[in-house]
């Protein structure tokens, strides 16, 4: 019968053995029995479980079937061991009748654990189906799935599981306690989930366990009862979820926050505080303390307006309504401060609003810029009251600042200015091209004058022209690369320098004429003078000789005199052009010219060794000229003439000596010292020393003309001393 | 006035200098003829042919010109680009005979290329000598090229 199980059409035929038992068990009972009335009711009794058999799988119906043979068998032995011939009738129907209970029983108990058997084989395939699927999802959970029995015993482990659990061997686990498997301190809590499970369908805790290799993880953990069919439960399934990386991130932005509020409390450089949505203060920092002398204890729900100045306190409204609006609001203005003194903050208010978009409140940030304030009040002041135009240009050629002589300088106010492309301020011809002279500008930026040198002029709002000078320098901003343009009117200038300029074209006329005009006359009177005598000397009496004599001496005299003033003239205007001279060769030239001027006379000149000098050497050769010719003039009624030529480093300027020219002459009388260097200036009379004094004059005019000093000692009688100062060449 | 060998033109408006000069070129045995004008435009007449010297439009140039610088008309310096740019006149030796010691007046005659730039000093003795030497060295020494 057994083998009915592996034949395929299990219904068929297990209805053909059903079929087969019930006609042995009728032959039996009828055969042996047939005289007993009891014998039909045993039969239907037995009858009826045959046929629910017949409902049952294979196996449950096998169960039932030998348990009917088994009944069977006892009958037949009932009847075999008490013989009805051999025992009373009361004794063989007692027999039967017990061998009816005990199949009725049998039968009966097999019924009940039949039916359950039922339920399962009659899904036996849809059962085994779901079963893979359950498999299927329990090994497919990204969770640690776990199978208990009722008692807590760990009866199966998903995969996941064991790779959460860092479980490498499941064997090692299976069959345990699961609470086993936690740490001491947590198995209480486990057990009691367990307990909760079982009496409540399930139960939820959180614990940290570490898996086997002993990484700590914190788990999330469900469990749940199954139930079997008598509603009792049967197993417990257990999801764990890792919640490690979870807690982590939890415990991180605890700290993060923790370390944010400390950090902001401790900021003393700025003040950094919430406000409630009405505005009044909720957290209060060191910065905070320090800007405005609050603590914390006297500002918490204190209102904004606390810190502003009375006429402005209407302001921390519309500041805050401003910051709600626009997300973020910055501005800068005066705060008071607890002792009613005054900072100037930079401040920055920013809305806070949850996940709904409700304002929650705000965060103000503010920074004491009363330094800055008061280094730009000063560099505006400075800007404002610059004695030059100033004007600031961004990239794109507009102005952006102006101070007050640059609106003077332009006619234009402020208002007019700002913001207007510069080529405002340029005459009409010039607009077109200056962009791209701006655009060059910007490439190259540096500090230079504005047209390398050329004359500029600019446009006055009036319409007038006037030339200026104009300073370029890139400044870096904030704002970007700007041109700072210093502007200087030179109107004034121009003119007092085109003045200068005609002054110097008509002296130049002047002395032309001179060179020309003047000449003339007293060429013809020296000249006529001497035909006269030439011609009619001999005719004339000696007194008209005397006279025209004395005519041609001051013709003469005449022609020399407008010689010096010439060449006096000639040196103021002529350019200096300073080279190394070699001061020994030229005073040996000099004094080689002035060999007429010493004739028939002993002069003894002693030269020191000097040094080369830095000077324009035709000029310095006339002072050289002068001073040597001097010194043999007035040593004239000396019979030892002695001249001594020496230097000296110059003590007041570096870099420059002091030349001597020094006479055993006449000399002069210190008080007349201040005479000496004038034009026409003489100490002697023309009888004593010829001269027209133009000499000591040039001689002034160079030394000066080359950043030098001249001056001179004397005593009467004692000789002169004449001093200059000259640079030396390096 | 285009005959007789030798010619020395002398532009000087000063009849006083005149004479001087004449008087100078005298006694130093300078015998040529001199021919005189007196201001700067005359000198251009007498020098290219033109104007009242029209009929020396073929006629021979001078052997020399001194000239003074300060002419009435048009200047010396004038007179003496000139001349010194024309065909006619490039090859006439001029001599800067003149008052004026300014350095832009002797610099800008060289520039035109003079020949000499004699200052007429205030003493004649040195006027004489300066005019001896130059008419030693333009009209004796002094070959002009063909």
């Amino acid at each position: 019968m057994t083998d009915a199980s592996v034949v395929p059409d299990k219904t068929q035929v297990h209805r053909h053995l059903a079929m087969a038992v019930i006609m042995a068990g009728l032959l039996g009972i009828f055969t042996l029995d047939s005289v007993m009335p009891l014998g039909y009711a045993v039969w239907f009794l037995y009858v009826f479980p045959i046929w629910y058999s017949t409902r049952l799988s294979p196996r449950s119906a096998a169960i039932t079937l030998a348990a009917a043979a088994a009944s069977t068998a006892l009958i037949v032995a009932g009847y075999v061991v008490s013989p009805p011939g051999g025992m009373s009738v009361e004794m063989a129907a007692y027999n039967r009748l017990m061998g009816a209970v005990i199949l009725w029983g049998l039968t009966a108990a097999l019924l009940k654990s039949g039916t359950n058997e039922e339920r399962v084989g009659r899904s036996q395939a849809a059962l085994e189906e779901s079963e893979a699927f359950n498999r299927a999802v329990v090994e497919s959970s990204p969770d640690c799935m776990k199978i208990l029995d009722r008692e807590g015993r760990l009866l199966s482990l998903n995969s996941q599981g064991l790779c959460l659990m860092e479980i490498e061997d499941a064997a090692s686990v299976l069959g345990r306690f699961w609470w086993d498997l936690w740490p001491e301190s947590s198995r209480g809590t486990v057990q009691a989930a367990v307990q909760e499970a079982v009496a409540n369908g399930t139960a939820r805790f959180q614990g940290f366990c570490p898996t086997a290799k002993g990484t700590p993880k914190w788990w999330d953990v469900i469990v749940s009862t199954v139930r079997g069919l008598d509603g009792q439960p049967m197993r417990l399934v257990s999801t764990s979820r890792d919640m490690t990386v979870i807690k982590r991130a939890e415990e991180a932005v605890r700290e993060s926050e923790e370390r944010h509020r400390v950090m902001v409390e401790q900021v003393r450089d700025y003040a950094i505080i919430m406000l409630d949505p009405d505005g009044r203060v909720a957290t209060w920092n060191a910065g905070a303390q320090r800007h405005t002398g609050y603590t914390a204890e006297e500002v918490i729900g204190m209102p904004l307006s606390l810190f502003l100045e009375p006429g402005a306190r209407e302001t921390a409204r519309a500041e805050l309504e401003q910051a709600a609006a626009r997300g973020v609001y910055e501005q800068e203005g005066w705060r008071m401060r607890k002792d009613g003194s005054r900072f100037w903050a930079h401040v920055m208010t920013t809305p806070l609003r949850d996940e709904t978009g409700a304002l929650r409140g705000f965060t103000k940030v503010w920074r004491d810029n009363t330094q800055r304030k008061l280094a730009e009040t000063q560099f505006q002041q400075l800007v404002e009251q610059s004695p030059n135009g100033i004007l600031t240009v961004n990239r794109n050629g507009r102005i952006v600042l102006v101070n007050k002589e640059g609106e003077r300088i332009f006619g234009y106010n402020r208002e007019e200015l700002l913001n207007q492309p510069v080529e405002l301020l340029l005459p009409k011809r010039f607009r077109d091209g200056h962009p791209a002279h701006r655009a060059h500008y910007v490439r190259e930026a540096q500090a230079r004058p504005m047209g390398n040198g050329a004359a500029l002029t600019a446009l006055h709002k009036s319409g007038r022209e006037f030339p200026v000078e104009v300073g370029l320098t890139p400044i870096e901003t904030f704002q970007g690369m700007m041109t700072l343009c210093t502007v200087v009117d030179v109107t004034e200038r121009k003119r007092a320098e085109e003045a200068i300029l005609a002054a110097n074209r008509e002296l130049e006329a002047f002395t032309y004429t001179v060179s020309h005009d003047l000449r003339a006359p007293v060429r013809t009177m020296a000249g006529f003078a001497r035909i006269l005598m030439e011609d009619f000397g001999p005719t004339l009496d000696p007194e008209a000789q005397r006279h025209v004599r004395t005519i041609q001496k001051g013709a003469q005299r005449m022609g020399v005199l407008i010689d010096d003033l010439l060449e006096f003239s000639r040196v103021g205007r002529a350019a200096v052009d300073c080279r190394p001279v070699d001061l020994n060769r030229l005073v040996d030239e000099v004094w080689t010219d002035l060999k007429p001027q010493r004739e028939g006379r002993i002069v003894e000149l002693t030269v020191a060794d000097l040094p080369p000098c830095l000077a324009d050497r035709r000029l310095l050769r006339l002072v050289w000229t002068n001073l040597l010719a001097n010194a043999v003039k007035y040593t004239g009624q000396r019979e030892q003439a002695r001249i001594e030529v020496g230097w000296q480093p110059d003590e007041e300027q570096a870099g420059r000596m002091i030349i001597r020219v020094a006479d055993n002459g006449v000399g002069f009388d210190q008080k007349y010292v201040g005479k000496l260097f004038g034009v026409f200036q003489r100490l002697h009379r023309a009888d004593e020393f010829e001269g027209t004094g133009v000499g000591l004059a040039i001689v002034h005019r160079i030394v000066t003309r080359h950043g030098g000093r001249v001056w001179a000692e004397g005593r009467l009688g004692e000789g002169a001393t004449f001093y200059f100062t000259l640079e030396k060449a390096v | 006035m285009t005959t007789n060998g030798v010619e020395i033109l002398l532009v000087e408006d000063s009849p006083e200098d005149v004479e001087l000069t004449l008087r100078a070129l005298q006694k130093n045995q300078v015998t040529n003829r001199v021919q005189v004008v007196t201001d700067g435009a005359e000198a251009l007449e007498y020098l290219f042919g033109t104007g009242k010297y029209a009929h020396l439009a073929n006629g021979r140039v001078p052997k020399m010109v001194l000239l003074d610088l300060k002419l009435p008309k048009v200047d010396g310096l004038e007179v003496l680009r000139r001349c010194k740019s024309e065909e006619r006149t490039r090859k006439i030796p001029i001599v800067v005979l003149t008052s004026s010691k300014e350095e832009r007046d002797i610099v800008e005659s060289y520039r035109l290329g003079v020949n000499s730039y004699i200052v007429k000093p205030v003493d004649f003795q040195q006027f004489n000598e300066a005019v001896r030497q130059l008419g030693l060295y333009w009209l004796l020494l002094n070959e002009p090229p063909r």
